[in-house]
């Protein structure tokens, strides 16, 4: 499987996949909002959201990089 | 794609069709340029973050706004990209090039009169405006030159039809018993829809706008005109979106590192695109006084049928891409995913593009209700809608498709495909915030198409959050679409700095299951377009004939009403626009020599 | 012609799901009373004879039935009239709206009455009407420069507050 020459491996699907969760944790608090009338207010939402992300992104980035020096 | 195959680029072997497509391109992105500027004046204007023009011009910015990104972009796009397509899958150069360059040549007139003259809107001293947006109902009446414009805009896409169906006859000539290639399959039958879909916007537009703006009818039939361009107007909804499917169908695949699923499935959806885009227009008009229930609801059943062709793409598209992955190396239910090219800018912003059409497919179920439809008729909700289809899955994908395309029309790299990668994924970001924004408001019943929608008399009452939380969201998310548009504009700018490279040639694979696994009545062209002209004829028959038959071909009466006074004679403004028109014209003859 | 199993999967599903959307539609607009779709049930007329006509010469609200009341609405830039329009609670209102001039819209804010004002046509929409309070209504269709001052208000006052008439 590694030695697929066509296998090239990238960051970049990090950087889409982060950005599409992104959008689905924006989604999330209209559905809440919207569906189950529960009013988030958006000055906590979003800084704990992107705080949340943003940590995800760091620790996906220390287990890569770790991964990578056991590989 | 950075490096090639080493095969010959479709500018090394058909210099003069590439220098087509180029051009086509070249007017496409000046007009992108200037519509996403007019977007984003928009999105700063009307939720009151920032307001520097006078909201009597926000209609003149609004209207140019339509016409510059979703009939010169999307429209020029398309030609280019589908002379591309012709000549390469045919692989046999144009017939005539003087028939090629001369409905080229017809289309950028027609744009540029028509462009024009809603630009003049913002000069009061002409007396010219077009504020009638992109769609123009009477009895609000433009200047003669805007529809004059527009006919010959259309004449120029018949043209481009005609040429392309000529190849066609010539190529089969020659190849009497082969399947005609898919991706001439996607051109051909597109084409016979936009022939019968411009049936009404035509008529709309000579016999009736156009001699009334003349002065040489008194009136029209409101009602008539507006249900004309709705028999236009939904099927140029899929004449957009056909060139994506044609870069989903056969280049996305391709590029990540597979085949195409099914051909014999992909010419099924063309030809049922063919086949149900145009008698479904009337479900525009579900609020519309004056056409029956019943005449509604047949609308409303073929537009739910027609959610199968866009159902089985998702399929195919995705088998596709999956297929792809694994040949990659790419294992596991969801494993796969992790093998695709996502540093590729033209593979993730079509994948991007793909995933916001299935929001954008759900949200057009809601407007496709009949029922629901009242709720969110007219508010920005369906903006919201549309900014995700043609803004999104088709204006990410021309863009997407470009990157990969460029090299082949150039024989040079593109120069960054970092920055390539980081504009896809802007614009998805922006478009999910402005998209979302639009949706809410809508839903709260803020209405679209207006400059200021803070009202004197009443407020907006929300289920959650705040109308000026939206506004931001909305503001934020235009302006990180504005900045996308910049940098891929910039991207292609300083890609033409680069050396030309030899080898960056890059071939598309056959499909998986291929075009002999279907029956050949798939190809019957003629079939399909009476097929479809029936459908039409069944659709709109009645109708039409219920509106003429209750308040005439030229209406009950009542006065024009357009939208700048003319202060001049008529003599006077023809010669001016003459003037100005034929001064752009000049410009633009320049620097079309200069990409040539 | 050769289909993949999970593509002939995918295919009924997909089936499934348009009759199951053109069921619930149907249902939705023929199978419950509570909503009236536009139709052409409206008449006709010249937009320029409109002060002359014996409604919408002077448009406004009358009592048409133990309590039914229609109310007559003109559109015209960039106003409505009679404006405001004030109906009693718990009563169903037929709405007659036209325009005097080019295409607007009528729709009543935060509610599903909502309809096209064309010139020459007249739109009818009857609404149940609840609870007193005030509704604002838009002109939610592009009808020149000045569309966006376009603007009314819906009274909804107690039937015992109500005094028969327009409030002008």
């Amino acid at each position: 499987m590694t030695g697929n020459p066509l296998r090239i491996e990238t960051s970049g699907g990090v950087l889409v996949g982060f950005v599409v969760l992104a959008v689905v944790v924006f989604e999330l608090r209209t559905v809440l909002g919207m569906l189950f009338g529960i009013d988030v207010s958006g000055v906590v939402y979003f800084p704990v959201a992107l705080a949340v992300l943003v940590g995800l992104l760091v620790a996906e980035n220390a287990l890569r990089s770790v991964g990578s020096k056991e590989g | 794609m950075s490096t090639g195959s080493g095969a010959a680029t479709f500018v090394d072997r058909y210099p003069e069709e590439a220098s087509i497509v180029r051009q086509a391109f070249f007017v496409a992105f000046v007009a992108f340029g200037l519509g996403a500027l007019f977007g984003v004046i928009q999105a700063l204007h009307r939720t009151d973050i920032l307001r520097f023009i006078p909201s009597t011009d926000y209609y003149t910015v609004l209207t140019a706004h339509g016409v510059l990104l979703v009939i010169v972009f999307t429209i020029f796009f398309l030609v280019g990209l589908f002379q591309w397509a012709i000549t390469r899958s045919f692989d046999r150069p144009v017939e005539d090039i003087r028939i090629t360059k001369a409905w080229l040549a017809l289309m950028s007139v027609g744009s540029v009169v028509t462009g024009v003259t809603i630009l003049l809107g913002f000069v009061d001293e002409v007396g010219i405006s077009a504020d009638v947006l992109f769609t123009f109902y009477a009895p609000l009446q433009a200047h003669p030159l805007f529809y004059a414009g527009l006919a010959v805009f259309l004449v120029g896409t018949w043209i481009a039809g005609a040429d392309w169906f000529r190849s066609w006859l010539a190529w089969n000539a020659e190849h009497p018993d082969d399947r005609i290639p898919l991706q001439a399959f996607v051109v051909l039958t597109t084409m016979l829809m936009w022939y019968i879909a411009t049936i009404g916007v035509a008529v709309a537009v000579l016999f009736f706008l156009l001699p009334w703006s003349l002065g040489l009818i008194e009136t029209v039939n409101p009602l008539l005109t507006r249900t004309l361009f709705w028999f236009f107007g939904h099927p140029v909804v899929y004449f957009w979106l056909m060139p994506a499917y044609l870069l989903w169908y056969t280049v996305l695949p391709k590029i990540a590192g597979g085949r195409l699923f099914s051909d014999p499935l992909a010419r099924v959806v063309f030809v049922l695109f063919l086949l149900l885009s145009t008698p479904v227009g009337i479900h525009h008009q579900y609020l519309d006084p004056g056409i029956a229930e019943s005449f509604k609801f047949i609308a409303m059943t073929n537009t739910m049928f027609l959610l199968l062709p866009s159902l089985l793409t998702a399929f195919t598209v995705v088998a596709s891409v999956e297929h792809g992955a694994r040949q990659r190396g790419g294992t596991g239910l969801f494993g796969w995913l992790r093998a695709l090219p996502w540093r590729d800018p033209a593979f993730t912003g079509m994948m991007l593009a793909g995933l916001m059409f299935a929001a954008g497919g759900f949200s057009g179920m809601i407007n496709a209700g009949m029922n629901i439809n009242y709720l969110v008729h007219n508010t920005l909700w369906v903006p919201g809608h549309f900014h995700l289809t043609v803004g999104t899955a088709v204006a990410l994908t021309m863009m997407a498709g470009t990157y990969w395309l460029w090299p082949q029309l150039t024989n040079r790299r593109l120069y960054s495909r970092p920055i390539g990668l980081l504009q896809v994924v802007v614009w998805f970001g922006g478009m999910a915030l402005m998209s979302n924004a639009m949706h809410v408001s809508g839903l709260y019943g803020i209405p679209r198409r207006t400059a200021e929608p803070q009202y004197q008399g009443f407020d907006f009452s929300t289920a959650f959050g705040s109308v000026a939380e939206l506004n931001v969201q909305l503001a934020i998310g235009g302006t990180l679409l504005f900045v996308s548009a910049l940098l891929f504009l910039a991207n292609l700018a300083f890609s033409w700095g680069n050396p030309t490279t030899s080898g960056l040639g890059q071939t598309l694979p056959p499909a998986l299951s291929g075009p002999d696994d279907s029956p050949r009545v798939l190809d019957n062209m003629r079939l399909w377009a009476a097929i479809a002209l029936v459908l039409v004829a069944l659709a709109y028959a009645l109708p039409l004939g219920a509106i003429v038959a209750d308040s005439g071909l030229f209406g009950p009466g009542g006065d024009a009403y357009p939208v700048t006074v003319v202060l001049n004679s008529v003599a006077v403004t023809a010669e001016r626009l003459t003037a100005s028109v034929g001064a752009t014209l000049a410009d633009v003859g320049g620097v079309l020599e200069v990409i040539r | 012609m050769h289909i993949h199993q999970y593509e002939k999967l995918w295919l009924g599903l997909s089936l499934l799901l348009i009759v199951g959307f053109v069921a619930t539609v149907t249902y939705g607009a023929v199978g419950t009373p509570a909503i009236s779709m536009i139709g052409d049930d409206g008449d006709t007329l010249n937009p320029n004879a409109i002060d002359d006509h014996p409604e919408f010469g002077d448009p406004g609200v009358e009592k048409v039935g133990e309590s039914e009341y229609a109310a007559y609405v003109v559109a015209r830039q960039f106003m409505f009239q009679p404006d405001p329009i004030v109906v009693p609670a718990n009563t169903t209102v037929t709405f007659y709206v036209t325009s005097a001039d080019v295409i607007h819209g009528f729709s009543v804010v935060g509610t599903n009455a909502n309809t096209m004002v064309i010139p020459g046509e007249v739109a009818e929409l009857t609404v149940e009407i609840n609870d007193p309070g005030e509704y604002g209504i838009v002109c939610h269709e592009y009808c020149g420069n000045g569309h966006h001052g376009m603007e009314g208000l819906l009274k909804v006052v107690p039937a015992d507050e109500y005094d028969g008439g327009d409030a002008e």
